[in-house]
């Protein structure tokens, strides 16, 4: 039996037993004493037959037994002794009927003076009655156990029987009165009401038997049945009475009577099955429409899970469940079969001891139980799995799954696998090693090189000259040609060695990038260029607002170089003309242009121009190491910009570099 | 009076080309030669009263044994030369060896040009403002 269709009003049908019992316990008392005071209207307030005293105490014994089987403590053998000695007293009278003797039962008790004298002997209950009450005994003492569910049910049965007898004799009252007969077979109106009310009760001492749970509970037949049940009862007594009224009016014959009762039973319960088969037929349509309903929910169910699977499936992290005590999985997904190395087939039901080394499998379950005894998430975010392919590093997250209790019922983990992460971080750092060793060498070489590169230079042109100038007379023109000659080229190689540094620490040193005012960095350097050089006149012009990110710090270096260049390249123009201005638009990027109109070059030797040492001019032309374009290349591919440059043979160069695009305003000028 | 100049410079050629441009610039002002930090620092520590300090020393950073930065440190840590002006002159211009300098309480830092012409005009500078227009508290002076 489900919950919910529980056996309800069981109590309550136990009440309605134990004040039935009471009951006759009640009349029984009155009919005893009424019988021993010789006081008829107390033992038989309604007129007709009264009930014996035998009876009385019988009915009193069983109802007392009925009382101790219906209370909480169920005092079946108590009980059971009742209905043996009510029973027996039942079994004797009946037994005078039938072998036709007088045992003296009688009047044994109580002395009978108030009975109307008639054929029956004093005290003598009448033969139905004497049945009933055998019935009702017989029922009474049937042994307890019953199959559960099962229909037969012999102590049940009994109890319809007695019931039945009182039906009958009540019926009987009501429609005959006056036949010698009845004397036999009818019993006092009080006999069959209490025999009714005792077979209620013994019914109700078994609310489980089938006939019992037909009207109990909350499911429609139980409800259709009590609601019925009384019809069944009171209908056809009305319809009889009816018949007999109407017979004894003379309205009709007995063959019409009966007809007319078949006609009328036949309406009735034509009524009863259409309510009942309607009410019947409503519960089924629901009951279809709940299943449609429950199939339609359930078909939905199962493409969700279907859904859920794939996903599951095909997620590209490994998923896995295990059960909450055993901590053996039961469900995998293919990337699982990958990282472990071994079909779900062969996992599913087993644990991790079951695969992995023993030290291992003890910390991924330890790392279980703490998800499931936390009750929330576990994240491991380095975990090695020793696998039959090798070792891989995993980062899992475990996470409890509860019941509404929060009894933990599986466990899920998501592994991502991060071997090859690790090996990459490896290798990035190996590789950055190798590059900062790198870098500390070149500075060790840098260092070395503006030190003692630069010591004997400055020996060879300081002795030069010290030769010019103690001996000048001794050289001789050619003599002192070549010492001149010695000394610029000494020089020279100091320039270079400048310059070279310049580059090189250009590469070394640490970008640190901000918002740059462009503008103000070109027009600061061409300041200083004009200072530098008070001869010379040149017409400077900067655009206004040019913006960008940047070291700047390089960014200074890379407009002394390219106007340092302008101002070079345009000394020999009698107007020279430099200008920075903005170039054209890159994607995310800001160009500047720096234009001379100066001695320019050819554009097929463009792209020579940004080597080191590349130099387009002779130097007695122009001075210059060559190294100037290549600094200001490394500079702006450092930011992550591009740099080109246009000329034309003696009309001037266009310079072109872009940088990323400063969206704030610059925090420093 | 005379107004020492403490050269440390351990390349002999180096040294005369500084000598030769001190002659150049009529600086006649006697000066010692410490040809490695630790003659330098001998030179200075010699004791209080002992002798006198120099007017100004003139320092290289390369240097065997004990090296220029060193001997700066040594300088400003000893209580009777911590005054003493110090000018770094030698062949490079790397940052490090700049901030360091600095850091350490050097009076000033000049990079030797290549041009012999260049080293004798800073030569000249740093004779005329360290000899005669700079001053120096009295020797052995308190705070």
């Amino acid at each position: 039996m489900s919950p919910g269709v529980e056996l309800t009003g069981h109590t309550s049908l136990t009440r309605v037993a134990r004040f039935s019992c009471f009951g006759v316990l009640a009349i029984c008392a009155a009919v005893v004493f009424g019988t021993a005071a010789e006081f008829p209207r107390l033992a038989n307030p309604f007129g007709g037959m009264t009930m014996k005293a035998n009876t009385a105490l019988i009915l009193a014994l069983f109802a007392i037994a009925l009382l101790l089987e219906l209370s909480t403590r169920r005092w079946t053998r108590a009980a059971k002794g009742f209905h043996a000695v009510a029973g027996a007293a039942s079994l004797v009278t009946f037994l005078q009927y039938v072998l036709n003797v007088r045992f003296g039962i009688d009047e044994l008790i109580v002395p009978d003076r108030i009975s109307v004298v008639g054929s029956l002997p004093a005290g003598r209950m009448a033969p139905t009655t004497g049945f009933a009450l055998l019935a009702l005994g017989v029922g009474g003492l049937w042994p307890e156990r019953v199959a559960r569910g099962s229909i037969w049910c012999p102590r049940q049965g009994l109890a319809l029987v007695a019931a039945a007898a009182g039906f009958a004799s009540l019926t009987d009252l009501l429609f005959v009165t006056d036949l010698p007969s009845a004397l036999y077979r009818q019993m006092a109106l009080t006999t069959a009401l209490c025999l009714m009310l005792l077979s209620f009760s013994m019914l109700t001492t078994r609310p489980e038997s089938v006939l019992m749970r037909v009207f109990v509970g909350e499911l429609l037949g139980a409800r259709l049945a009590r609601q019925l049940m009384p019809a069944v009862f009171v209908t056809p007594v009305i319809l009889g009475w009816l018949r007999l009224e109407g017979e004894r009016r003379g309205l009709y014959d007995t063959g019409y009577g009966v007809a007319l009762m078949v006609v009328a039973t036949t309406v009735l319960l034509g009524v009863l099955v259409v309510a009942g088969a309607e009410s019947i037929n409503r519960a089924d349509r629901e009951r279809r429409l709940y299943i449609a309903q429950l199939q339609g929910a359930q078909s939905d169910l199962r493409q969700a899970n279907a859904f859920l699977d794939a996903v599951f499936e095909n997620l590209p992290t490994m998923v896995f469940v295990k059960e909450a005590k055993r901590l053996t999985f039961t469900r995998l997904n293919r990337k699982a079969e990958e990282i472990i190395g071994v079909p779900r087939s062969k996992l599913l039901g087993l644990g991790d001891k079951d695969f992995f080394p023993a030290e291992q499998a003890a910390f991924f379950e330890s790392k279980d139980r703490e998800a499931l005894n936390r009750g929330e998430l576990v994240d491991i975010t380095e975990e090695q799995l020793r696998t039959a392919t090798g070792t891989r590093w995993l980062h899992t997250k475990k996470v409890p799954i509860r019941d509404d209790d929060g009894t933990p019922l599986f466990l899920l983990g998501i592994s991502e696998d991060i071997t090859d992460q690790k090996l990459r971080a490896e290798e990035l750092r190996s590789a950055k090693d190798v590059a900062e060793s790198n870098s500390r060498e070149l500075e060790a070489f840098s260092y070395s090189v503006s030190h003692d590169l630069r010591a004997p230079l400055r020996s060879i042109d300081g002795f030069s000259q010290a030769l010019l100038e103690d001996c000048f007379d001794q050289l001789g023109p050619d003599g002192q040609d070549s010492l001149k000659r010695i000394r610029a080229n000494a020089q020279r190689m100091g320039e270079l060695i400048d310059d070279l540094l310049a580059l090189s620490k250009v590469t070394r040193a640490e970008l640190r990038t901000e918002a740059c005012d462009v503008t103000l960095v070109a027009r600061e350097t061409g300041e200083t260029l004009r200072q530098q050089q008070p001869g010379r006149e040149v017409v400077f012009e900067v655009e206004e607002g040019l913006r960008a990110v940047a070291d700047p710090r390089l960014l200074r270096t890379v407009f002394e170089n390219l106007l340092g260049n302008a101002w070079k390249f345009s000394s020999r123009k009698g107007q020279a003309k430099v200008s920075v201005a903005r170039g054209p638009v890159e994607n995310g990027k800001v160009t500047v242009c720096v234009r001379d109109n100066g001695a320019g070059f050819d554009q097929k030797y463009a792209n020579k121009l940004f080597g080191a040492f590349q130099r387009l001019h002779a130097m007695k032309d122009f001075e210059g190491t060559g190294i100037g374009l290549a600094t200001v290349q490394r500079i702006i591919h450092r930011h992550g910009g591009r740099v080109w440059a246009e000329g034309i043979v003696g009309e001037g160069a266009s310079f072109y570099f872009s940088l990323p695009e400063a969206t704030a305003a610059p925090r420093t000028t | 009076m005379s107004k020492i100049i403490l050269l440390v410079e351990d390349n002999p050629d180096d040294e005369a080309l500084t000598l030769r441009a001190l002659k150049k610039n009529n600086i006649m002002n006697e000066v010692v030669v410490a040809r490695d930090g630790e003659e330098a620092l001998a030179y200075l520590t010699t004791g209080p009263g002992s002798r006198e300090l120099p007017q100004i020393v003139l320092l290289d950073l390369k240097l065997p044994k004990v090296d220029g930065l060193e001997v700066l440190r040594s300088i400003r840590a000893t209580e009777w030369t911590r005054r003493l002006p110090v000018v770094v002159l030698t062949s490079s211009r790397e940052e490090r060896d700049l901030i360091t300098s600095y850091n350490l309480g050097a009076n000033s830092y000049v990079r030797k040009p290549v041009d012999f012409g260049q080293f004798l005009e800073a030569v000249k500078q740093l004779g005329l403002y360290w000899l005669v227009l700079n001053e120096t508290p009295g020797e052995g002076a308190n705070e």
